[in-house]
Order: structure tokens, then C-alpha cells, then sequence
């Protein structure tokens, strides 16, 4: 716990200094006009102050630098992002149906079904998402491949 | 009383009156589903709202709201899993009323309470509105800013977990807030050169990201597939002695639930805990407690619902949003351009009393529809989850393109997402952040425009009793916070002699 904070402390310490230069750099007016760079610099000077609270609060504790800094990363999520990616990537150049269709696909592992209920599965959702939100809510979705 | 029958014609309308009735209904669902709750429906359903009415939208949106507060009570009660944070408090007495065979009374009168707490608050909202809107005519922009700030920070303050973290939170999602190009002097700032950023960030991918895909990454941690054994539900009807024993706890619910539901902060949530507190205090047989007492479910359900239309109060009179929710509706209804404050009464009367109106026939609907279709409801808990996660995450996604067809919005959404899972791991809430980034506008533009009132002389923020009230509470909180911090700080600094 005490970790994860002189973590966090830390890096929104670094935060807030790149915060606090990037304000700086905007126009800041003259006394009876304010200009847009005056609220982000005190927002990141907040932060710098919160942040160094939060860090100051670990040296209570006693930390060791142990392994256990960073949690070990979870596969399976990294893959579910990356599937949501490939999606994003995917959806104007292939369509919204077959984007759909492989994304859902690609999610077998973590259902672990077999692949006959999967293709089917995700082939139903595909169509079923897409006439509901292509034609009765009038949602634009790409099409892709499909374009005339 | 004419308002509100103005009111009641606008809610029949057939799109508005449909619209009701699908978001009670969704929200029944919502608050069903493990995993995803009103925060989360609200910002899936938030694009669909874009081609609709705003007074539509708004019915919709509420609907779902304290739709999703029933949803959670029966799982609650039926499986001891608490649907919604509303319902935490309904399982200890209501599991134990299922496994004694009385889940239906327990369900009954957890809707019957429901029903009349939302109706007295109905007509606490109406008595409240006008007084509030007048005094919220006298505000100019330093008290505005004083009254904003304080609300957030009391928000965080009454929120569990870290303080210091939370306000960690609530201020980087004002700061997130200031991306895109500023209003008054078109600077771009923290763009880095990106077109879709000048735009901002938006509401949309920041709430589907952090809380709708978030929470699938999260539940991802535990490999899919979990069974949970179900309550049968038995006779539905509470007995009179029931209605005898429950009728002060619904009362006493309802008072406590719509104050503390004004008030910033956890409003609905608290309300529940403290009604729980409350009834166990007041009642002769306080050991029946924890074993199935009635009163136990009849006081916590009621506080709930009429602390969910307390919600609307600041929101619909000052333009405050004071939760999540709430500040998802603000976002929902600027995107319509329409701002709620002390004008909205006068300027948008079919949009104020059709919300109004809609809250009454809601929890109407709700009655209706939860007792003869408990059944139904229960089956619904029975869709697992490696069926229902794909679901979600399509929803994210289309609801992210949707905004302006732009793929980047979607990136924009799975970034949110990762960093939501990220700063659950490391402890840091949400929804300070999100209420912070709805609430930077706001604050930014108040404060600005005080400032150039008063020529740079900050102490335009002290000069009404009114700013200098909100201001002075803020800073009294701030330092109970702080305190005992630095005291422990200051002697441990002392003794180690700590090169700092």
C-alpha cells in the first residue's frame, strides 16, 4: 500500500512539474484580464503540493525497494486491450460488421467456448448490433468493405 | 400544484412518456447486472441521448438512475450481493429475511418504500425548487466559484477512501478539463498538436473508459465464469404487522434520504447507512437486528430513493451537480445546450417540471412493474459473464465512435480505460474525477470572470457573505484533512532530523 503510493506520489510529482512548465508557457494576462494559462498553473501547483503530501506520507512506513513495485502484469488484460485496438484500428477500413466479427472472435480464449458457438455467436452479435443501431437508432457505423 | 400537472402533460407525451418507461426499465436491469451500474449505463446510453430531445433524454437518463437503486435491492436481497453502493445495507437484514423464506415481503416493501419516499420527494422538490432558484438568483460569479468549489471539495471530503487521494483525483480531472482550446481567448491548451484534442477530451470516453471498460479489465482479474446460488423468492405480500412495523422506517427514511441527498457528497449512499443507524436506534427491538428485521430494509430503501431525487435538487436549481451521476446528467444536458440553474424554472419550464413529473410516473412505473415481475428480473441474473463483458465492450466502442465518427474517440476511451484500471490498483476513485472534469468549466469561467470584475484583486471571493461562507467551510475541511497530518509529520521530522 505504502508502495503503491511513493509510486503514485512520485509520479504525479513529475506530473505536475511538466503541468506546471507547460502553463507557464501560456499567456497569463495582465492584472484585470486573465488569461487561459492562470487555472492550469494553479491546478499543477496543487498537484505538485497534493503529490508531495501523498510521497512525504510513505516516509511514515517503512518501505523497503522491494520486487513487488510493480505488480505483475496480467496477461489476459493486456490482451483484451489489445483486442480493443485492433478493433479501433480496424472499424473504418474493414467495416463495422466484420471489425465486430473478428473482435468478438478474438475473445475465445478468455470465454473458452469452442470455436463453432464462437463464430456463430459473434457473427449473430455482429448483425444483431448493427441493425440495431444502424437503422433503429439511426447510429452511423462504418461500412467499410461493404461501401458502395 | 399547476406547474407540476404541466408537468404530468408533458410526461405523456408519447416519446417522453416510452422514454420513461425504457429507462426504468434498463435501469432495473442495470442495477441487476454485477459489474456495471448507473454510472456506467448512463455513460454507454449518454451518445444515444444525442439524437434525442433534451427533455426526452433527461427523463430517460433519470430513469435509469433510480431504476438501477431497485435493480441492486434485489440482488441484495436475493443473492447478499449488493447491486448498487445504495443497497450495501439492504443485504444484512434482507438476505436474512430470504433465507427465512420472506424475500418477498422484503422485496415488497423495499418497492412500496421506494415508491412513497420518491413521491414525498417529489413533492419536497417541488416545495424547495422555488425558494432555492430565488436564492440562487443573488449569485454572481464569485459565488458561484465559492459554491462549486465547496461542493466538490465536499463531495470528496464525504467520499470514502483517501482524501488526499480523492482531491488528487479531483483535480487532475480539472485539469484534464482544461485540454482543448480555451473559450474566452482561443488558446489551445495541451493539445500537442492534435486536431481531435482541441476539441477537449469529452465526457463520453472519459466515463465509458474509466468506468465501463475499467470495471471489465478489473473483473478480468478473476477468470470468467462464477456461479452464485439464488434465493427462491415465496410469497410476495408483507403482512400487516409487517406494514405497522415498517411504515416509521419509511418515513424516517424518506426525510433523511432527500436531505442528505441535497447535500453534496454520497447523498443516496449515506442516506442508506445512517437510515440503518437510525432504525436500529429508534426501534424496541434493536437485537432483531441483523436477523431479518424489517425495519431494516423498509428505512435503508426508502432513504435511497428519496435521497436520489434530493440529487436533482442542486442540479436542476443551481446547476450543481452533486455526484457522479449528477454530473453525468449536467454533461448529458449541456450537450444539449441546455444549463440548468435559477433559469431553468423560468426559461425551460416543459424541461424542469417534464423532469419533474417523469420522477413521479417513474417510481410508478417501478411499482408496477416489480411486483408481479420479480421472476422475470431474477432470470436475468442468471446471464453470465463472459456472455455479458463482450457486451459492455461493444457498447463502449460504438458508443465512442458515435460521438463524431471518429476512431479516435475510441482510443481516446480504451486510454481512459487502462488508466481507470491503473488508479483503481492504486487506490485512486473515479468519480472525484469525473465530477471535477464536468465541474472545470464551470469553475474556470467563474473564477476567471471574478477576476477581471474585480481587476485581479482576489478579494472579490470574500466580499458577500454568501462566497465568503461556502469559502470558509471549504477551508475548515480542508484542515481537518491536513491537521493531524502535519502534526505527526512535525514530530517525526523533529526526532529523525530528516534532511528535508
Amino acid at each position: 500500500m505504502a508502495q503503491k503510493d511513493r509510486l503514485s506520489g512520485f509520479f504525479f510529482l513529475i506530473f505536475s512539474g511538466v503541468t506546471i512548465y507547460l502553463a507557464i508557457r501560456l499567456p497569463m494576462g495582465k492584472m484585470g484580464k486573465p488569461g487561459p494559462g492562470i487555472f492550469p498553473l494553479l491546478l499543477g501547483v496543487v498537484i505538485a503540493f497534493l503529490a508531495l503530501l501523498l510521497f512525504l506520507r510513505t516516509i511514515q512506513s517503512k518501505v523497503e525497494f522491494g520486487t513487488e513495485m510493480i505488480p505483475t502484469t496480467k496477461w489476459r488484460l493486456v490482451y483484451l486491450l489489445g483486442d480493443l485496438c485492433l478493433y479501433a484500428f480496424l472499424l473504418r477500413p474493414l467495416g463495422f460488421l466484420i471489425s465486430t466479427w473478428i473482435f468478438l472472435m478474438i475473445l475465445k480464449p478468455i470465454v473458452k467456448k469452442r470455436w463453432i458457438p464462437i463464430l456463430l455467436g459473434s457473427l449473430f452479435v455482429s448483425v444483431a448490433f448493427f441493425l440495431f443501431f444502424n437503422y433503429l437508432l439511426k447510429v452511423e457505423l462504418p461500412m467499410g468493405v461493404f461501401a458502395k | 400544484m399547476n406547474d407540476l400537472l404541466f408537468g404530468f402533460s408533458i410526461v405523456f407525451q408519447p416519446s417522453n412518456f416510452l422514454a420513461c418507461f425504457i429507462g426504468v426499465i434498463i435501469g432495473q436491469v442495470v442495477g441487476i447486472l454485477p459489474g456495471l451500474g448507473p454510472v456506467g449505463a448512463l455513460s454507454l446510453l449518454l451518445p444515444v441521448t444525442f439524437y434525442i430531445d433534451p427533455t426526452t433524454a433527461i427523463i430517460m437518463l433519470a430513469g435509469i438512475y433510480y431504476g438501477a437503486q431497485y435493480g441492486g435491492t434485489i440482488t441484495s436481497i436475493l443473492l447478499n450481493i449488493p447491486g448498487e453502493a445504495t443497497t450495501v445495507v439492504t443485504c444484512i437484514d434482507g438476505y436474512q429475511m430470504a433465507k427465512q423464506g420472506r424475500a418477498g415481503p422484503a422485496l415488497a416493501i423495499a418497492a412500496f418504500g421506494s415508491f412513497i419516499a420518491g413521491t414525498l420527494g417529489v413533492f419536497g422538490l417541488i416545495l424547495i425548487s422555488r425558494p432555492l432558484s430565488n436564492f440562487g438568483l443573488r449569485f454572481g460569479a464569485p459565488e458561484y466559484f465559492s459554491l462549486v468549489f465547496m461542493g466538490l471539495m465536499l463531495s470528496i471530503y464525504l467520499a470514502s477512501g483517501s482524501t488526499l487521494k480523492a482531491l488528487i483525483s479531483a483535480f487532475l480531472g480539472l485539469w484534464v478539463s482544461c485540454i482543448g482550446v480555451e473559450v474566452l481567448s482561443s488558446t489551445p491548451r495541451f493539445t500537442f498538436g492534435s486536431v481531435t484534442l482541441m476539441d477537449g477530451v469529452g465526457i463520453v470516453p472519459i466515463c465509458m473508459g474509466l468506468f465501463g471498460i475499467a470495471e471489465v479489465l478489473i473483473n478480468m482479474e478473476q477468470a470468467v465464469g462464477k456461479k452464485v446460488s439464488l434465493m427462491k423468492v415465496g410469497k410476495l405480500m408483507p403482512t400487516l404487522k409487517d406494514w405497522r412495523d415498517s411504515l416509521g422506517a419509511i418515513l424516517r427514511g424518506t426525510g433523511l434520504g432527500f436531505f442528505l441527498g441535497i447535500l453534496p457528497g454520497g447523498g443516496a449512499i449515506m442516506a442508506s447507512f445512517l437510515s440503518y443507524s437510525v432504525e436500529k436506534r429508534v426501534s424496541k427491538h434493536p437485537e432483531k437486528f441483523g436477523k431479518g428485521a424489517i425495519e431494516g430494509v423498509a428505512g435503508p430503501e426508502s432513504a435511497n430513493n428519496a435521497g436520489a431525487q434530493g440529487n436533482f435538487i442542486p442540479l436542476l436549481n443551481m446547476g450543481i451537480p452533486t455526484n457522479v451521476v449528477m454530473a453525468l446528467m449536467l454533461g448529458a444536458l449541456l450537450i444539449h445546450g441546455v444549463r440548468p440553474g435559477p433559469f431553468l424554472m423560468s426559461q425551460n419550464p416543459k424541461l424542469f417540471w417534464g423532469i419533474v413529473a417523469s420522477m413521479y410516473i417513474g417510481n410508478v412505473m417501478l411499482l408496477i412493474m416489480n411486483i408481479p415481475l420479480i421472476a422475470i428480473w431474477v432470470r436475468i441474473l442468471k446471464i453470465p459473464y463472459y456472455i455479458l463483458f463482450p457486451l459492455i465492450l461493444l457498447f463502449c466502442v460504438i458508443g465512442a465512435y458515435s460521438i463524431n465518427t471518429n476512431v479516435t474517440d475510441v482510443y481516446l476511451m480504451i486510454l481512459f480505460g487502462g488508466l481507470g484500471y491503473v488508479a483503481r490498483k492504486a487506490e485512486f476513485e473515479p468519480a472525484p474525477f469525473v465530477l471535477a472534469y464536468v465541474l472545470g468549466p464551470l469553475l474556470e469561467e467563474n473564477f476567471l470572470m471574478s477576476l477581471t470584475e474585480s481587476r485581479g484583486n482576489l478579494g472579490i471571493f470574500f466580499r458577500s457573505s454568501i462566497s465568503c461562507t461556502f469559502l470558509i467551510v471549504t477551508f475548515l475541511l480542508m484542515i481537518r484533512e491536513v491537521l493531524p497530518f502535519l502534526k505527526k509529520k512535525g514530530k517525526y521530522l523533529l526526532k529523525s532530523n530528516l534532511p528535508i
